[in-house]
């Protein structure tokens, strides 16, 4: 900065305006955490930083040190008392929130705001731990001007607009560095901001790893989108083929279904695909703290790191907590296990011991009456069809322990969770082979840019039944009760669709045009600036003919980080060097150092005789030497004309100084 | 003449200064009692040719301060009572038609003195203060068209009593200014008022001069030839800027408060026998100097100069 910075300081509170400007900046940094922190933490934050804008509004004096550290005490105690930590995610961000909003009846001088603005953008940065939408690194870049404006603010004598200019002008320079390190910086694989000991805390929509009425009705009610995907090689495949497999269901039990652990003791899935029905498609899914990586049925294998288990689902190696960007490729056209072993064929066909007798009863008519099983599940599928089934989002409610009967003969309402189960219940009551399939049907077309958007709406369930020869067969008895839900989507074949939320209903008005325009936008952020990992960084070299060259990039980039290290410290050297370089005020530097070693600082205030003289009447031992230091150094700063000889005396004099020689007590 | 001759006679000069001025001292302690440091704010106010506003109650001295200085640097005083209905010209001077000489003849007015004693300037009218201020910043008065010079020394020492506040006109902040200190006087100690009061003083006889205009003249020169080296120079702009300091003041310092600062501090080191000036000598008249031209607008009970002496570093480093 071209202006020279005072070394005076501030009065005990800071300057009204100056007050206000640094409580206004922290509650525009603090802002959006107060909207994702648990209630309290925000009422409180709020609270202080209310309390605060009062104080300097009214130019209220700082409140005392018993009252400062007793508050500081609380808030330490309620994050404790509530997180019962104070590391972590929320709770950290909490405490500093607190603590900051606390630290503004604190600054009294330059340093204490030079700390209380670095930890305000320290406190900016959590943002990202919850957030790393658009929206926000737009707010981000806004928070960094003010920041940096406060910093100016605070530190030089320019007003207060224009600091904003300047700020704004440093970050428009600081811009291209910043380029330059986001693309050549070496990435980190795994996640930037995941803090993984909160990731469980907050709770996900999206599918979950067993099935109840209800579970997916419940995901009905959320648009959400759960993943976006672009087909590199060509289009979407047409509607009945967009089913998007998910965590498979073995065993039913009290109504519900669940993928045991004990399915993974089956062998993996055997999947033969049908050459020239492979689509490949680039998936982002958002983090759903599960690890299924959703896929076109039936997933053949990614570039995630993944295996496949044997209901034919792809599993990550952890949950994923993180938006992940996968390449995926799929067969729309396949023969699964086409052998079924026998510990399969008994978990397909397992059901508990009692329970709905009338379905039991009416399986087994079906399969008296059936030759194949082929025979069966079209003789169930034309039961679905003939009776009056509703396809809804609020049936009537089934009691617990005969949820299949009261579904299939008495309500005949639900949704397409009722249907694949109560469907694949009969099969096994017939003794077919089958499993719960979940996943998501469907998908939209963004407006712009080329992909796809799968949403939390788009949740449903089918049913896989084994024939022999064909393998695992996909049938949807959903689609038998309502075939516009596989055509046109939930939307179209609900009849109570005004239950669904805004985005998945079948309307295209202008405001969900603006979303879906929103929602390009996003994709392109998380496309090219989120998901910008290793393997792209390397992808983008090799593009731009560096890629040979990545290993002397990483060295280089090191390289210009130590040799700026190394920079800033030779020019705060230089600078403390400067401001030392005259002899006479350095010994009298050492001189004040020394005494104030001993006990006795210089204030501030105290001019050179009014120093010399409290030091002596406090150590009259010292009154003789002292003096005659102190009148040196007055006449080689104060008097006109001081000699050579003068500025040596003193010199050697404050260089001989050590107040903690003993000496002989003066009489 | 050799070097060693010139600084022989330099050190020559400042001891008789220093001796006339401890002699002034010790005639003013006679006069008001007990009061040490208001004797010398106010001999430095004189010796850095400032002006001098006494704020206080009646009856604690101001007059006798005013008197006592005139009287023992040798001056000519006058004094002039300020009320509501005084006319410029009552201070100035007007021109009387001399029948003898068949022509107008200029009675000066009581302004025409080295030292003026305008006793409680609030209560005069703006117009009236006006008059006065405009002498006392130019050190000449226009009358009827004809300028006329003041001669110097010539100080005001103005007074102003801070309680009877109904029927007054407070001087507004840009004319306090023109003032070079403020000082109060206060009750006098304990000790003091008893001597006061069992009349062990030689309060009725004139002070005897110590020294005459002349001098007084000399001794100025002296003060503004008093050393003020950077150290100093840069201590008295780190206190004018961080009295700009927005939020601190409700108005920053003025240059012309700054020279006076200086001047100030220049005339206290005098008075301390020294040729250079000390940040302790910049402190020494800090109160009286800024105090009237400052308004913290927080801070408690405390002076701006306190304000400024805490939060400003006298030395650099």
């Amino acid at each position: 900065m071209s202006r020279a910075a005072t070394t005076a300081s501030w009065p005990p509170a800071p300057a009204r305006g100056q007050r206000l400007r640094l409580t206004g900046c922290l509650a525009l940094v603090a802002l959006p955490h107060l909207f994702h922190l648990p209630p309290w933490v925000s009422a409180i934050a709020a609270t202080l930083l209310v309390w605060q804008a009062q104080a300097a509004w009214r130019s209220r004096p700082l409140p005392g040190r018993l009252i400062r550290f007793a508050l500081a005490a609380a808030a330490l105690g309620s994050v404790l008392a509530g997180f019962g930590r104070i590391s972590g995610q929320e709770a950290g961000v909490s405490l500093l929130v607190m603590l900051l909003a606390l630290k503004l009846c604190e600054i009294r001088s330059h340093r204490d705001a030079m700390v209380f603005l670095s930890l305000t953008a320290f406190l900016l940065i959590t943002q990202f731990l919850f957030s790393q939408s658009l929206a926000m690194a737009v707010y981000l870049v806004i928070g960094t001007w003010l920041i940096t404006a406060a910093f100016i603010d605070v530190s030089s004598e320019i007003a207060p607009t224009g600091a904003f200019t300047h700020s704004a002008r440093l970050l428009l320079q600081a811009l291209p560095v910043a380029a330059l390190l986001f693309v050549l910086f070496p990435r980190v694989p795994g996640p930037l901001w995941g803090l993984p000991s909160d990731a469980g805390a907050r709770a996900t929509t999206g599918l979950s790893e067993r099935m109840s009425p209800g579970s997916i009705s419940s995901l009905a009610t959320s648009d959400a989108v759960a993943l976006r995907v672009r087909f590199p090689d060509g289009d979407m495949p047409p509607a009945p083929a967009r089913y998007w497999r998910g965590p498979v269901f073995w065993d039913f039990d009290d109504g519900t279904w669940r993928g045991s652990p004990a399915a993974d003791a089956l062998p993996a899935a055997d999947i033969r695909p049908v050459a020239d029905a492979i689509v490949r498609a680039d998936i982002t899914l958002e983090a759903t703290r599960h690890p299924w990586l959703i896929a076109l049925d039936v997933p053949l294998g990614t570039d995630h790191r993944s295996r496949m288990s044997p209901g034919a689902t792809l599993h990550a190696e952890d949950d994923i907590d993180e938006r992940i960007r996968y390449h995926a490729r799929s067969a729309l056209a396949y023969r699964l296990d086409p052998q079924l072993g026998s510990a399969a064929r008994e978990r397909a066909t397992r059901l508990p011991a009692g329970g709905n007798p009338r379905a039991r009863a009416t399986a087994r008519r079906w399969r008296a009456q059936a030759d194949t099983p082929q025979g069966i599940v079209d003789r169930a599928l034309t039961h679905f069809r003939e009776h009056p089934f509703h396809y809804t989002l609020s049936p009537a409610r089934t009691g617990r322990d005969s949820s299949i009967d009261d579904f299939l003969f008495e309500t005949r309402e639900g949704f397409c969770e009722h249907y694949a189960g109560a469907f694949t219940f009969l099969m096994r009551a017939a003794g077919v082979p089958a499993r719960v399939v979940t996943g998501y049907q469907g998908g939209e077309r963004a407006l712009v840019g080329d992909y796809w958007v799968v949403r939390n709406s788009d949740a449903h369930a089918w049913s896989e039944v084994w024939l022999d020869g064909r393998g695992w067969v996909r049938v949807d008895p959903t689609a038998a009760v309502a075939p516009g839900r596989i055509e046109a989507g939930v939307a179209g074949s609900l009849s109570d669709s005004q239950a669904l939320p805004y985005m998945a209903r079948a309307d295209d008005g202008a405001w969900y045009r603006m979303q879906m325009l929103w929602d390009g936008v996003n994709a392109a952020w998380n496309r090219w600036f989120l998901a910008y990992g290793p393997q792209q960084q390397q992808r983008l070299l090799e593009r731009i003919g560096l890629g040979g060259l990545r290993g002397a990039l990483v060295a280089l980039t090191f390289g210009v980080a130590v040799l700026l290290g190394l920079l800033s410290l030779w020019l705060g050297w230089r600078m403390r060097q400067r401001r030392t370089a005259d002899p006479v005020t350095r010994q009298w530097q050492r001189v004040c150092d020394r005494l104030a070693a001993m006990g006795y600082p210089r204030a501030r205030h105290e001019g050179p005789q009014a120093y010399g003289a409290r030091v002596a009447r406090a150590r009259p031992d010292l009154a003789d030497e002292l003096g005659a230091i102190v009148a040196g150094y007055i006449r080689l700063c104060y008097a006109a004309n001081p000699g050579s000889a003068d500025t040596q005396a003193f010199v050697a004099r404050a260089a001989a100084f050590d107040p903690r020689r003993p000496r002989k007590p003066r009489d | 003449m050799s070097a060693q001759d010139t600084a022989a006679r330099a050190a020559r000069r400042d001891d008789a200064i220093a001796d006339g001025l401890q002699r002034v001292r010790e005639a003013l302690a006679t006069r008001v009692l007990g009061k040490p440091r208001q004797i010398d704010q106010a001999l430095a106010c004189v010796l850095a040719e400032g002006h001098l506003l006494i704020e206080d109650v009646p009856g604690v001295g101001k007059t006798t301060l005013a008197h006592g200085l005139a009287q023992a640097l040798g001056l000519s005083f006058s004094r002039v009572q300020f009320t509501s209905d005084l006319l410029p010209s009552d201070i100035l001077g007007v021109s009387v038609f001399d029948r003898n000489a068949a022509d107008f003849r200029f009675t000066p007015g009581p302004i025409f003195a080295q030292m003026v004693l305008a006793d409680e300037i609030n209560r005069a009218s703006p117009r009236t203060q006006s008059a006065l201020l405009e002498a006392m910043a130019e050190g000449q008065v226009t009358i009827e068209g004809r300028t006329r010079d003041l001669g110097r020394p010539f100080t005001v020492i103005a007074t102003q009593n801070p309680v009877d506040q109904s029927g007054t006109f407070n001087l507004p902040d840009s004319q306090l200014d023109r003032f070079l200190m403020r000082i109060t006087l206060g009750y006098p100690p304990l000790g003091e008022e008893k001597r006061l009061l069992a009349g062990r003083t030689e309060r009725a006889e004139p002070l005897a001069p110590v020294i005459d205009a002349a001098v007084l003249a000399q001794w100025q020169r002296a003060v503004a030839a008093v050393t003020t080296r950077d150290a100093v120079l840069d201590y008295l702009l780190r206190l004018l800027r961080f009295s700009r300091r927005e939020g601190v003041f409700v108005q920053g310092l003025s240059p012309r408060a700054g020279l006076a600062l200086r001047r100030a501090a220049q005339a206290w080191a005098l008075l301390s026998a020294r040729d250079f000036v000390l940040p302790e000598d910049v402190q020494a008249v800090l109160p009286a100097v800024v105090d009237h031209r400052l308004t913290a607008t927080e801070g408690g009970d405390r002076t701006p100069s306190a304000i400024l002496l805490e939060q400003v570093d006298a030395i650099a480093g």
